[in-house]
């Protein structure tokens, strides 16, 4: 097992390399301009590969999908005709809820965006490798007037917003990352807290700052973006509560909330041009409660 | 030749990570084209070019993935050297080591990048469900390796892959 005889140039080679690749990891830290400039252009070549090729094996994907994803759309079905069965079964009250839920599904037409700019854009893939799995590609991207931190919605509420853009594509972190943090505001309480992703469970976010021990959260109260200082605007809805819990050393609450947006089966999502300091950026108006659309819960990408 | 080669197999292995692998997981788990691809060239031209190409596919790799640049270049150039120090030994055993060993060092490849990523302040790469992962892209790698290993004997020009003299 020893080394090759020409074991001092090898390892004189590896040397260079290992400080070359600690280099550029220190530069990349620094956010070195020229070395981001270099990456997104080399992103921009690899883009229409990319594109080319998730066309080209499209194919194969969907039979693979459809092989080794069955369970996953049993489960799924089954779920969904649970929910059909409890909708049928229900009474009068029930019916007029749902009579109000598709006039809310008429106007919706993502109506909670306002004056905001925006741009659909399609998902073409999820994430690269074997980490950071909550992020997904879009085709759109700088060309379209896209920025980093744009938050990213479906008709059913956040699912996330834009951590990297290129030219033509870009990334998105999903609204279930840990590391996704959102200023959130319950309709009820008018509480402003701070949510983030629940990691391996991506139907649900958690508020667990900012809610007061003494507040009256109630399930079914809906969760909207505060706006505000936030980077996001305000009114953007998130979910519904569908947990209360007393948070550590009863400091506060820890308020569960169910995800609109289904981020599982993503394909067209709308890009919010937001800028935060843009001068005529009005988000400390919150607009009412009863705009904020609480009957798309289930809904899916709306765009 | 042999860089004009090397150059187009990055350049396709990396698109095919980043489309079809993306997509064709396994229980949530990808194989890595590019880190495989750096072992068995480790494998067929020695530590020296091994660690080179190691390097450049990382890198190439790098610049899809959302961790810092350099660390995929990093695991995949240290890996791939030390596949190519000992791959006379690797070689001279039973005929499935050299496959074995390269998915096995492929998933090694894989923990170095895990561990370099958190030890420069990544978040979620050391978790509970990385042996598990680790696991599948070693059987993944192993049951890769016979046609990447053509594919890179190919890059270098053919020569016989037992003495690694590319």
């Amino acid at each position: 097992m020893a080394l090759p005889n020409r074991g001092g140039r090898t390892r004189y080679t590896l040397i260079v390399l290992v400080l070359s690749a600690v280099t550029l990891l220190t530069l990349d830290f620094r956010g070195f301009g020229p070395l981001e400039s270099a990456q997104t252009g080399l992103r921009n070549i690899l883009a229409p590969a990319q594109e080319g090729a998730s066309a080209l094996f499209e194919p194969l994907t969907n039979v693979w999908k459809g092989a080794f994803d069955y369970d996953d759309v049993v489960a799924e079905n089954a779920r969904l005709a649970e929910e059909l069965a409890q909708i049928k079964g229900n009474t009068t009250a029930e019916a007029i809820a749902r009579a109000e839920l598709e006039e809310l599904a008429k106007q919706l037409d993502l109506e909670f965006l306002g004056d905001n700019e925006r741009v659909v854009a399609r998902v073409v893939g999820g994430a690269v490798g074997n980490f950071n799995s909550y992020t997904v590609d879009i085709d759109k991207g700088s060309a379209d007037g896209m920025a980093e931190g744009m938050p990213v919605v479906t008709g059913a509420g956040l699912v996330g917003q834009l951590v990297r853009v290129d030219r033509d594509r870009s990334t998105l972190q999903l609204v279930s990352d840990p590391d996704f943090n959102v200023a959130v505001k319950l309709s009820t309480s008018r509480d402003v807290g701070i949510g983030h992703g629940n990691g391996s469970d991506d139907r649900t976010l958690i508020i667990d700052s900012g809610i007061e021990a003494e507040s009256v959260v109630s399930v079914g109260d809906t969760v909207s973006t505060a706006g505000g200082a936030s980077r996001f605007p305000a009114g953007l809805p998130i979910g519904l509560v569908t947990d209360v819990q007393a948070g550590e050393a009863a400091l506060g609450q820890r308020v569960i909330v169910n995800l609109g947006a289904n981020l599982d089966r993503l394909d067209f999502v709308t890009v919010v041009l937001y800028d935060p300091e843009a001068p005529d950026t009005d988000d400390a108006t919150d607009p009412p409660a009863a705009e904020i659309p609480p009957a798309t819960v289930t809904e899916e990408a709306g765009s | 030749m042999t860089v004009l080669r090397l150059g187009l197999v990055a350049f396709v292995a990396v698109i095919v990570q980043s489309t079809l692998f993306a997509e064709l997981r396994i229980e949530g788990v990808a194989p890595e084209l590019p880190f495989l691809l750096a072992v068995l060239a480790g494998f067929t031209a020695g530590p020296d070019r091994g660690a080179m190409f190691g390097f450049a596919i990382g890198l190439l790799y790098d610049v899809l993935l959302p961790s810092p640049l350099g660390v995929a270049a990093l695991a995949a150039a240290v890996v791939a050297y030390l596949v190519g120090a000992f791959q006379q030994s690797l070689m001279q055993s039973s005929w499935w080591l050299p496959y074995v060993g390269s998915g096995l060092m492929s998933a090694a490849a894989l923990g170095l990048f895990a561990l370099t990523a958190e030890v420069f302040g990544q978040r979620g790469y050391v978790n509970g469900d990385l042996p598990f992962v680790l696991l599948l892209v070693g059987l993944l790698g192993t049951a890769m390796s016979p046609m990447c290993r053509w594919l890179v004997a190919w890059c270098y020009g053919g020569d016989d892959l037992r003495t690694g003299t590319a």
